[in-house]
């Protein structure tokens, strides 16, 4: 399971996640104007992106869509604008769609656009995303997030009944019949821990190929990232700009932020501890030492042992200022 | 009045026929693989009779470099000897290759891939005799120059002999392409796909450094036909100096309706059913599902999502490159060849036997499953050989002998029935609610416990 049932606040790395793609957007569509911009995506029952990009960035023009007709009322139920628009729609529709989605909002000229997927029907994402990049312009933001478990690609013993190989190669043949077109042909095992950088090679071939039907449409990633709160998943932003156009997006001036990806191997991991608010504060009074100094503050091991204790802290120390800070009320 | 004092008029080609119009019936993947065909052949031609055994090819190797801003083929593969060279050059073939089991007969697919992908090029061939280069200039590729013939010099001789084209100069779509991942990604999945045998014969491609791999048919087959299980229906026949091969199976176990009905709304898997034809090892037609290898003719139902696990090849062997049923464009069949006729009804035998298959089982398939379990995927081309070694004679045809698949059949005595219906979905969720408490159950599973509940009760 990705984690959709247990409730947003809940979910620290996703809570993380969507924090720097609020603050990347505020680098990347704020100086553009924020007004130009209409915001797509699935939303969830809460909408809280939504309100987020609302909150945050002042994107007026907010549009949503989901499946299932009672998950749509919910939607609207929760809307955070009169503006906003709900709708009963399937992912697959989106790219016919868009032309009518601007429609709505005739004064906007551009798009974020987050196809945020949670099961892995891989084949009909991937379709999806280039038929929608296809039509995007410059300025847009494509962000795609998928589910990258490796249990996705079958149970860690399931290889042994298939008479394959070995569980590696098990998963790459499993993806390769799943999308063959957009797994690179030199990708021939998977390891535990892999699926996500493969899934990067595997968009980057599906925006060549959107890149390919539309000439002069550029994709730039501005931000990849991965995290886990039930299933693993992955995340991958792009900047779109059209060749010929003056305007340089993203700026160089973007390339200035701490999480700017320097390129499709750059994935950003994502991997919050579960702190208590004393060892936050604790850690947060330790920031300017280094991993070791920080843990030695804490007398204690945050994960099974000192080298996953380690990681958990250094990726504290990078994510800190988008650490969730949840607490009951009464406590 | 038009023609000379002979009443004569000129009734050759142009030079824009040839580079800038033949050149758009010609898909630049499909140019690349003649380019690479061609270097097959060279290695044929050095290994003469000796393409028995495992691994013929090995040692062979073409090495391809694409970029946005040049390309270049080379091989190691023998070069062109000095009686060659001349028909090499030349737009059309003046005589065949005899002997030579390609599938190269026009003459036209070195010069065709060069005009469909440069504005100028070189030819470097190092071959036993001699080592020579011949040279398109831009001057050469203009349509409006009507001057054929092509600069050559000698060149020094070299250890390693081959061929190398280089083009350094890419035309503008050609340019775009070379320098778009997607683009290179596919041109490698051709090129696995169509020399897959090849490969595992021992050749090798490389495409920008990396070596690539075959891609050949696994099939589900028994041990032995004694053995029960799943196993595919094999034909063999050698005639008029054509060896034949036809085999068909399952590549999967068969598709549950559940799978059919999701695929209908979103896919969910790239295409592998279907019939591929393979001349001379290289493929020139890939997973078939229409009337061209049998589906929806003779009694063979028309392909539908539920046949997805059926796939299986006609191979086509052959010293005489004419007696293949092949286009020009190798990538395509002469269907109405007689010759590949033959072939087709056997194959239709096979797609029959495994069709039945599936529409017996329908509704069944978890307790097929069981057949596939028993049995193992096999190479069909180096591990499977039914035909040849258990195979019985064909009426008719001394040389061909054949084995049915002799699929498994379900219980006759009381056999399985598929019940199907649809009701509104408010209707659905609130049987779902009174039977499992939770209102999201599937349908199918809502319908088969209503059916369950109500046979307990008639019983």
């Amino acid at each position: 399971m990705s984690g959709e049932d247990i409730p947003y606040q809940l979910r620290p790395n996703k809570f993380i996640d969507r924090q720097m793609f609020v603050e990347l957007l505020s680098r990347l569509v704020v100086p553009r104007g924020p007004e130009k911009y209409v915001y797509v995506s699935m939303g969830g029952r809460h909408l809280v992106d939504h309100y987020a990009i609302y909150n945050k960035l002042g994107i007026e023009a907010l549009f949503s869509f989901d499946m299932s007709p009672n998950e749509v009322a919910r939607q609207k139920f929760n809307k955070p604008t009169g503006k906003t628009i709900c709708v009963p729609m399937r992912s697959a529709d989106l790219p016919s769609e868009i032309d009518k989605i601007l429609d709505t909002f005739p004064r906007k000229r551009n798009l974020v656009v987050w196809l945020d997927y949670t099961t892995a029907e891989r084949r009909a994402q991937f379709q999806e995303a280039v038929q929608t990049l296809v039509r995007l312009k410059h300025g847009d933001i494509f962000r795609i997030t998928l589910n990258a478990s490796s249990r996705s690609l079958g149970s860690s013993e399931e290889w042994k009944t298939k008479n394959a190989i070995g569980p590696g190669e098990y998963r790459a043949d499993r993806l390769r019949a799943q999308i063959p077109e957009y797994l690179p042909t030199n990708v021939t095992a998977i390891s535990d821990i892999e699926l996500p950088n493969v899934l990067v090679r595997c968009i980057k071939l599906a925006i060549d190929a959107a890149a390919a039907l539309k000439p002069g449409l550029q994709f730039v990633p501005v931000l990849i990232t991965s995290y886990r709160d039930g299933a693993r998943m992955l995340t991958v932003t792009c900047a779109v700009s059209e060749e010929g156009d003056s305007e340089n997006f993203p700026t160089k001036q973007f390339g200035r932020w701490k999480f700017a990806c320097r390129g499709w191997e750059d994935i950003q991991q994502i991997y919050a501890p579960v702190l208590s608010l004393k060892e936050q504060y604790r850690l947060d009074a330790n920031l300017h030492r280094g991993a070791k100094q920080m843990l030695s503050a804490l007398s204690f091991l945050l994960a099974k042992d000192e080298a996953a204790s380690l990681e958990a802290i250094k990726s504290y120390r990078s994510f800190h200022r988008y650490y969730p800070t949840f607490r009951h009320i009464e406590d | 009045m038009v023609g000379d004092e002979k009443g004569t008029i000129w009734g050759g080609p142009t030079k824009r026929f040839f580079v800038s119009m033949l050149t758009r019936d010609i898909q630049l993947t499909d140019a690349i693989l003649d380019l690479v065909d061609n270097c097959v052949d060279g290695a044929t031609r050095q290994l003469k009779s000796k393409l028995r055994g495992a691994k013929p090819y090995e040692g062979f190797a073409a090495r391809l470099t694409l970029s946005a801003a040049s390309f270049d083929i080379s091989d190691n593969c023998g070069g062109i000897p000095q009686a060659a060279i001349e028909d090499a050059f030349l737009l059309g073939r003046p005589k065949l290759d005899q002997n030579i089991p390609t599938i190269g007969m026009y003459g036209i697919g070195m010069k065709r891939a060069i005009f469909k992908i440069g504005e100028e090029a070189t030819v470097e061939s190092f071959a036993a005799d001699g080592a020579f280069e011949v040279s398109y200039t831009r001057d050469w590729l203009n349509p409006e120059n009507d001057e054929w013939d092509l600069p050559i010099k000698k060149l020094t001789d070299r250890k390693e002999k081959g061929v190398t084209i280089a083009v350094p100069t890419l035309r503008k779509d050609v340019a775009r392409q070379f320098g778009n991942a997607a683009f290179l990604n596919a041109l490698r999945n051709a090129i696995s796909e169509h020399f897959g045998y090849l490969i595992q014969k021992g050749f090798s491609v490389f495409v920008n450094g990396e070596k690539l791999r075959g891609r050949t048919l696994q099939l589900f087959a028994t041990d032995s036909p004694k053995k029960g299980g799943i196993r595919p229906y094999d034909f063999e026949s050698d005639d008029d100096g054509v060896h034949v091969r036809v085999t068909v199976g399952f590549y999967r176990p068969l598709v549950r309706i559940e799978e059919i009905d999701e695929e209908a709304e979103r896919p969910l898997e790239g295409e592998q059913a279907g019939i591929s034809v393979i001349c001379n090892d290289r493929l020139v037609l890939v997973n078939d599902t229409s009337m061209k290898t049998g589906w929806g003719d003779g009694g063979v139902p028309k392909y539908h999502p539920q046949f997805r696990g059926i796939a299986g090849f006609i191979i086509f062997s052959a010293d005489q490159p004419d007696k293949l049923p092949i286009s020009t464009t190798k990538r395509d069949l002469d269907i109405g060849a007689e010759v590949y006729l033959h072939a087709r009804q056997y194959c239709m035998e096979g797609l029959r036997e495994c069709t039945d298959f599936t529409n017996k089982w329908k509704g069944m398939e978890d307790e097929a499953s069981q057949y596939f379990e028993q049995t193992k995927r096999k190479d069909v081309r180096t591990e499977v050989d039914l035909a040849a070694k258990h195979g019985t004679a064909v009426r008719g045809n001394t040389s061909a002998r054949k084995l049915s698949a002799a699929l498994p059949v379900p219980e006759r005595r009381n056999p399985m029935r598929r019940i199907s219906f649809t009701r509104k979905e408010d209707d659905v969720r609130l049987v779902s609610q009174h039977l499992f408490d939770e209102s999201d159950e599937k349908p199918s599973i809502v319908g088969q416990e209503c059916f369950d509940r109500t046979l307990k009760v008639a019983k």
